[in-house]
């Protein structure tokens, strides 16, 4: 199987069995690798009631095909399971190195099942494979757990992935942490993990990947990196990185005070890219793995109180941690950005649930008795970070927000539950549906819940003919709803590719479909072309989308929170909502959903599905 | 009178600074303020941001006076206002390629 190892390696946690299986050859040109296989995996092994945290649940790790190659970017991983934050299935995304030199040591992918009784972890090497005692591991930080396995294995060019304490205690939004301060971030696989008692993934391999057209593939990839190193629309991220978005605060785009202002330029200011560069940027921005944009940053500070020297905030974790707490204290931010990575947390949910419970606390629905005595305040650094530690070790006031916002509301009941800022458990991203009104269909359909990362609608809005090759055409005005449910259709293909392929977003900034196309042929000796990548796009939302409907989401589920539909009072989105639901009806209508949420019969048949169309009528 | 304009995003790279102020005639409109632009900076526009038949920045920059976007080329302007200019952004790149 050119492109892949054709190896998947299943672990048994329960029996301490570890081997190695084929992968099949049609599910993977149906589905790519990444998303779309590890989703397809999960719908055939982990039923739809299953209990995140049981032994029945699985953590299904994914390459792609083009993994490990010398295309910049393809490092990546994927990893599918059941969320315990949300209840449904979810797939996160991590950066960095892992990814590639799992597929260097002869696997596709990771199954992992069942539950040890002892803490363990799993070391694979060259196509060997084995479980470790991890005790001596246990308590340990992600970045102390890295350091300790790397010395351990006396290889310095082994990648770790780990969980930290928060994963051990099984918050549930808990992330696993790889290649220093890279994360899996969203939806609480490191407690699945930590529940599974499984620390840490050491993985090291230097085996050949073989290519249909090793040539071809080279010049291709050469051509998309030098692009990447100088084309003009990723000079910001170059730059500055990230957090250059800060810049939008004039449209309202940053959420602010738990979303419920608009943006203003000193609070955009002090948590800004050029701030950030003025600052507390330590040395050259880091890359990912054969990566030329290097958006990444190191920032070292030196205050007492902030001291770190590690990876820097990105835009997600400044708003979330800082202007949706109205913290603008840079140093502070970053620090508690520092302190989620040492933890394992979920930067996002963390910053988005402590801005909860800070509305919560000035309606006096939280007091300082519920807090322990943390007076948290709209902007107040210390508390910020106070509670940071306090979720990260499930201790006082974090066992209650360590739930998140869904769970946390109801347990503080009253009407928490307007400013609970979620999509079916998930906490809504830094991108606000009042400003660029495609978000709307985008987070109230993204099949994990309020994610940004299924479909980069924005991209679309504001631009002339944004994707004639998907269908389109013409131009979408940001605070209008026509063609949104479209457009969200299509970002999500489009990230449906990205995260099969597995590449990451920024990258592919500069291609088009087909270009993408023309890539995966040249590795795996495939002749498919930019419309059969949309059906693949299609069918990997489908299954994603037919789990999910097993486990009980219907298009009720397809919601925004009361918050994002509530016009902001101040700045350049003021007294704007979106439409959400012709939003959803354009959208149901573009994916051909039946109106209960399910996919169509037609189109699962259409997809080649059907096993799904026998799971979903019976038929 | 004087108009202020302030660059956001890459924008600043092209025309070698974040702030400019322009001296239009008194009740000039946005229409006479691209005109103004063309003039002086023409050549330092990128030609993805610039819309040549219609004699104005391209519908992709969005332009904010006072807290709210303008669309129309009529809009009056006034004396001392600010107008934000902000290419489309998302994930901190530009969009434009």
């Amino acid at each position: 199987m050119n492109g892949y190892m054709g190896k998947l390696l299943r672990v048994n946690l329960t029996t301490g069995q570890v081997a190695a299986e084929a992968l099949q050859p049609q599910m993977v040109r149906d589905y790519i690798g990444g998303t779309g296989l590890g989703v397809r995996i999960a719908y055939d092994e982990i039923p739809p009631q299953t209990d995140p945290f049981s032994r029945d649940a699985k953590l299904i790790f994914m390459t792609g095909p083009v993994t490990g190659t010398i295309l910049g970017t393809a490092g990546r991983f994927q990893v599918v399971y059941k969320s315990p934050l949300t209840g449904i299935l979810c797939d996160s995304s991590s950066s960095g190195f892992w990814g590639a030199e799992l597929k260097h040591a002869g696997f596709d992918g990771l199954i992992i099942e069942g539950e040890s009784k002892k803490p363990v972890y799993l070391s694979i090497n060259n196509g060997q494979a084995e479980l470790k005692p991890a005790e001596h591991l246990w308590g340990l930080n992600t970045y102390g757990t890295q350091e300790k396995l790397l010395e351990e294995t006396s290889d310095s060019k082994a990648r770790i992935l780990c969980i930290g304490p928060a994963g051990e205690k099984e918050v549930l939004f808990a992330c696993m942490i790889n290649d220093d301060g890279r994360a899996a971030a969203r939806g609480g696989n490191g407690a699945v993990m930590g529940r599974k008692k499984l620390k840490a993934i050491v993985v090291r391999g230097t085996l050949p990947i073989e290519l249909a057209r090793p040539e071809e593939f080279k010049r291709a990839a050469l051509g998309m990196n030098k692009l990447n190193a100088k084309a003009p629309n990723l000079e910001m991220l170059r730059t500055v990185g990230t957090p250059g978005v800060m810049a939008r605060w004039p449209l309202s785009a940053i959420p602010t005070k738990n979303w419920a202002m608009g943006s203003y330029e000193e609070l955009c200011n002090s948590l800004s890219g050029d701030t950030m560069k003025e600052t507390i940027i330590a040395h050259h921005p880091t890359s990912c793995y054969y990566c030329p944009i290097h958006c990444s940053r190191w920032v070292k500070i030196e205050t007492e109180a902030y001291r770190m020297d590690g990876p820097g905030p990105e835009y997600e974790s400044l708003g979330a941690l800082g202007s949706l707490c109205l913290v603008d204290n840079l140093e502070a931010v970053s620090y508690a950005g520092h302190l989620c990575n040492l933890y394992g947390l979920d930067t996002i949910s963390c910053g988005a649930t402590i801005a909860f419970a800070m509305e919560c606390y000035e309606k006096g629905l939280l007091t300082q008795v519920d807090t322990q005595g943390i007076d948290l305040i709209w902007g107040n650094a210390d508390a910020l970070i106070q509670v940071v530690e306090a979720i990260g070790s499930k201790e006082g006031i974090g066992e209650l927000l360590g739930q998140g916002t869904r769970k946390a509301s109801v347990e503080i009941g009253s009407n928490s539950d307007d400013w609970a800022v979620q999509v079916k458990g998930l906490e809504l991203p830094m991108h606000d549906p009042r400003v660029f009104y495609a978000w709307a269909a985008t987070y109230a359909t993204s099949p994990r819940g309020g994610c940004h990362l299924h479909g980069q609608s924005a991209l679309y809005e504001h631009k002339e003919n944004p994707l004639p090759e998907w269908g389109l055409t013409g131009y979408y005005p940001r605070n209008s709803n026509e063609g949104k449910g479209k457009i969200a259709r299509v970002a999500q293909n489009w990230m449906n590719i990205l995260n099969s392929m597995v590449i990451c977003f920024f990258a592919s900034l500069t291609q088009k479909p087909a270009d993408l196309a023309t890539l995966i042929n040249q590795a795996t000796g495939w002749e498919i072309d930019d419309q059969e990548l949309i059906e693949i796009g299609d069918r990997v939302d489908a299954i994603h989308r037919a789990y999910n409907y097993r486990v009980g989401v219907r298009r009720v589920d397809d919601r925004l929170p009361k918050r994002i539909l509530t016009p902001l009072p101040d700045g350049g989105a003021a007294g704007q909502v979106p439409d959400l639901e012709v939003q959803l009806s354009e959208y149901y209508a573009a994916r051909r959903l039946e109106p209960d949420g399910k996919p169509s019969y037609e189109r699962l048949l259409e997809l080649g599905m059907k096993d799904v169309v026998h799971d979903l009528y019976g038929i | 009178m004087k108009i202020r304009l302030r660059l956001f995003g890459d924008l600043p790279k092209y025309f070698g600074r974040e702030r400019l102020e322009m001296d239009l005639a008194e009740g000039a409109t946005l229409r006479e303020l691209w005109d103004s632009i063309f003039s002086e900076c023409g050549d330092l526009i990128p030609q993805e941001y610039w819309d040549s038949s219609s004699g104005r920045f391209s519908r992709s920059v969005m332009v904010i006076c006072q807290g709210v976007e303008i669309t129309g080329n009529d809009c009056a302007l006034s004396d001392g206002e600010e107008l934000f200019f902000l290419p489309p952004m998302v994930g901190g790149a530009c969009l434009i390629h």
